[in-house]
């Protein structure tokens, strides 16, 4: 079946003169992400691929300004203030964080970014929409331009072309307005001339407008008729030098060269605006500019009349409707790309959510919020050893709980949750096959089928063998869930049933071994009580952890919020029965604690490819990674490298986790070139991935773009946790 | 492609050498200038034709000379009628503020609206809506399956007619 899109028959038919604008916002990337020599090359290649396309007018605006984490600041003093009489520990946390943002805005010039695209054209702005995204690497999304400023403006002339508000300026500043009259024979990259520009501390902003496309063979007869003057020219010279005649021919044949490569010949203007709060500063900022510029591009500070011309450059009007002296210069595709250098200068852009490190280009603080939603995102953090997760997973966590309230569930195979136990005041459960006894019978389920189904679980995983598979063990299994079912059958609530009366392995021994309606269901009730009791109760392996109340508080007890609980399971580790045995309780609490409501809860489990180790653990994690999102529960699943989460089952989880930190893969940045899942990913990402250094990271969240962070932590968690 | 350009002079002007700086181009547009002063002036002033030539050509030469990308005259037509504008919108009574009034000159560049000047306006924005997507089963297909503005009132205009 062909579809066919007739507006896109008649943008053809129409001449761009006529053409509507669409215009767009770009969120801008991060330059670092491919600041190699190949990478860069490969940005001008996708740039300068689109640009060869334009066929109308179009207009690239970006608008910078000073920003500052005041915002944040006085949240945190806010939920400081409201917290000192329930939560002191965590009005102290939140106090240290406002300093440490106090500290960070005192030691850097924050700024702002926004950029946008007007493009005059008979297409569909969809369409347009996704050409960009596609071409310049940004997310673009049809919408209105900001103001440059807001309310009115009086056009002054003396001393100079200047902007000057009307009425109380209420904080409105000074502008002006300079555009470019002259490009001067300079070499341009995506980092020069556009980062110093874009790292002036006053609000600025900058234009580049494309009012006219030349046709393939316009544009080559023009620079072909060029060069024939300037050989007339030179052919009467008789011997006389003329070295700029000589330059001119060279350069039209290197222009020449790249139009006939397949590069388009542009018309290309650039206004940029420039704000102080007074006059006196702006002749500084306007000076500053200017002579920054200098090397590249000759400015002109507008006044008057074209002043007021040239100001609406940063608005959506035609630059033909603006009748301004043609200043323009001609520029091919590939030389126009850098222009759009800003789009790479990827700024502060909010400070709602938590702080995940500093931008490793551009130094400012990346903060995140993935609980705008109203279902979770879940996370995966992969990395080597050594490398800043625990550090990382620390840090997060406190923030989280400082700043936004939200507990956590944090399952943790090392021990260094302790340090975050610490500080935060709570107690970390640590799980010991000497000192921790956990009764498989604890209720963690709210039906009793679900209930005998998990305690049945565990004692497969205690015997070591199915019940399950052949007549004998279906039998066994029926004769333990029936065990079982009369050992809860005092309890019809099972959520109120408390530890202490719980039934324990040798009840469940003691009434396994009386079941049986015929000989051969008796014998084998027996034998399995036996099998039971050799292994949970008296001088038995497991005795002292399975047969006893349990010393682990994992009941609910009809609370309706729980503090954050950490697990500790580094004094199991030798055990592999034991270590399942720990893991599926913990985990089936929390399932049944994640399930019960919708306040927001991280679940951390951290070395996870432990538990993907035994099947039934796996299954418990895709169970999380589904159906934990619609209840607010955030999963984040920690290891070392990402193909633990691509093979097999575990690609569920892999799937249903949007947020990616990663942190150097060493050998395992492979997966990243062959798996289909990091298409997104350039050549320069990878490249970027496997040079990261410790406390680095690639923050890569799903439709909404990818960071290079550095994992700053505050003083205090410097000093909490740096052991870890 | 390498990541980097090298930006280069004008491809499409003219840019060769010329005298004291000046280039050829220009004094020849002076010269022509004032020779046609010269003849002209004869006409009327014989014995001071020459003098008027010489003066002409300063004065082109001094008219033609470019400062940050636009020639003087322009500039000198572009102080002058700002000044109008401004008589015309400050003191409308005054002669400067006759004539730009005379003139039609825009009185309302002055002042500069934020609200207004980068407003997009909606009719001119184009934005995608469902009406312009036309969906055609087959290539050939006149009456294919549409997006509507207003949905059933064409088909109950139709069966009105019918």
């Amino acid at each position: 079946m062909t579809f066919s899109l007739p507006a896109r028959s008649v943008a053809g038919r129409h001449s761009a003169k006529d053409a509507p604008i669409s215009t767009f916002l770009l969120e801008p990337f991060d330059i670092g992400m491919h600041s190699t020599e190949v990478g860069v090359a490969a940005l001008q290649v996708r740039f300068t691929q689109w640009l060869r396309a334009l066929n109308g007018p179009a207009r690239f605006v970006c608008w910078v300004m000073p920003a500052t984490l005041d915002d944040k600041i006085g949240r945190l003093s806010r939920s400081a203030r409201e917290a000192a009489t329930v939560n002191p520990m965590r009005a102290e946390l939140l106090m240290e964080y406002r300093r440490h943002y106090e500290l960070l805005q005192d030691s850097a010039h924050y700024q702002r970014a926004v950029c946008g695209m007007a493009l005059w054209s008979h297409e569909q702005p969809r369409t347009l929409a996704g050409g960009l995204s596609h071409a310049l690497e940004a997310i673009a999304t049809e919408a209105a331009w900001p103001s440059l400023f807001e309310g009115q403006y009086q056009v002054a002339s003396s001393p100079a072309g200047h902007l000057a508000p009307v009425g109380r300026p209420g904080g409105r500043p000074y502008w002006a307005v300079l555009s470019s009259y002259e490009f001067s024979p300079t070499e341009w990259n995506f980092f020069k001339p556009a980062k110093p520009l874009l790292s002036l501390p006053f609000p600025f902003a900058w234009c580049v407008d494309i009012p006219h496309t030349y046709e393939r063979s316009e544009g080559i007869e023009a620079v072909e008729a060029n060069i024939a003057a300037y050989m007339v020219h030179l052919a009467q010279l008789r011997g006389a030098e003329d070295s700029r005649a000589v330059q001119r021919v060279q350069d039209c044949r290197a222009a020449l060269d790249e139009l006939n490569a397949g590069d388009a010949l542009h018309k290309v203007q650039i206004t940029l605006a420039v704000a102080a709060p007074t006059l006196a500063l702006l002749r500084d900022h306007v000076g500053l500019v200017i002579n920054l510029t200098r090397p590249y591009f000759a400015l002109r500070q507008e006044s008057g009349e074209l002043l007021g011309r040239a100001v609406r450059g940063f608005s959506g009007e035609r630059t033909d409707h603006l009748k301004l002296p043609d200043t323009s210069w001609r520029v091919t595709s590939r030389q126009l790309a850098l222009t759009l250098a800003p789009l790479g200068y990827r700024k502060l852009s909010d400070t709602d959510g938590v702080m995940r490190g500093e931008a490793l280009e551009g130094g400012y603080p990346v903060f995140h919020n993935s609980w705008r939603d109203k279902r979770a995102t879940h996370e995966i953090w992969v990395g080597m050893t050594g490398y800043g997760k625990t550090l990382m997973s620390n840090c997060y966590l406190l923030r989280e709980y400082a700043e936004n309230g939200i507990a956590f569930d944090l399952l943790e195979p090392m021990g260094h949750g302790r340090h975050l136990a610490h500080a935060i005041g709570v107690e970390p459960h640590t799980l010991s096959a000497r000192t921790t006894t956990l009764n498989p019978q604890d209720v963690v389920f709210s039906t009793l089928l679900e209930q005998k189904s998990h305690v049945t679980r565990l004692y497969e995983t205690v015997l070591g063998r199915p019940l399950t598979g052949g007549q004998k063990e279906n039998m066994e299994r029926g004769l333990l869930g029936q065990a079982l079912e009369l050992l809860y059958q005092p309890f019809p609530d099972l959520a109120r049933l408390d530890p202490d009366q719980t039934p324990r392995c040798d009840d469940v021994c003691s009434m396994l071994a009386g079941l049986g309606e015929n000989p051969r269901k008796r014998q084998l009730a027996q034998a399995l009580a036996d099998e039971i009791a050799g292994l949970c109760c008296g001088s038995g392996p497991w005795s002292s952890f399975l047969n006893g109340e349990t010393t682990l508080d994992l009941a609910r007890r009809g609370r309706t919020t729980l503090p954050p609980r950490i697990f500790m399971f580094h004094e199991m580790a030798d055990d592999p029965i034991l270590l399942a045995l720990a893991y599926t309780q913990v985990l089936s609490a929390m399932r049944r604690d994640s399930l019960i409501d919708e306040i927001p809860r991280i679940i951390v489990v951290d070395e996870v490819y432990r538990l993907m180790r035994y099947e039934a653990l796996l299954d418990f994690l895709i169970e999380a990674a589904k159906t934990f999102r619609t209840r607010r529960k955030k999963l984040i699943c920690i290891d070392q490298n990402m193909i633990y989460f691509l093979s097999g089952k575990a690609r569920y989880v892999f799937d249903n986790s949007p947020i990616r930190v990663i942190f150097n893969q060493g050998p395992g940045i492979d997966v990243f070139h062959h798996d289909g899942a990091f298409q997104h990913l350039n050549e320069q990402h990878k490249t970027r991935i496997a040079q990261l250094d410790r406390y680095q990271y690639v923050f890569d969240v799903a439709g909404e773009g990818i960071w290079a962070i550095y994992n700053q932590p505050s003083l205090g968690e410097l000093k909490r946790f740096g052991a870890t | 492609m390498y990541g980097y350009a090298q930006f280069r002079g004008h491809i499409t002007r003219r840019e060769e050498k010329g005298l004291f700086g000046i280039p050829f181009k220009r004094l020849l547009g002076c010269g022509i200038g004032a020779g046609a002063t010269l003849t002209l002036t004869r006409i009327v002033f014989p014995n001071l034709g020459v003098v008027a030539g010489i003066a002409s050509f300063i004065l082109l030469l001094f008219l033609t000379a470019p400062f940050q990308g636009l020639a003087r005259w322009r500039r000198l037509i572009y102080a002058a009628r700002w000044r109008l504008i401004q008589a015309a919108a400050q003191a409308p009574t005054s002669l400067a503020g006759s004539l730009g009034a005379l003139f039609d000159l825009p009185t309302d560049a002055l002042v500069l609206n934020g609200s207004r000047i980068f407003t997009v306006e909606t009719d001119v924005l184009a934005h995608t809506t469902l009406p312009d997507w036309a969906t055609f089963s087959q290539p050939s297909a006149v009456d294919g399956l549409t997006f509507v503005r207003t949905p059933g009132l064409a088909s109950m205009d139709e069966s009105k007619k019918g």
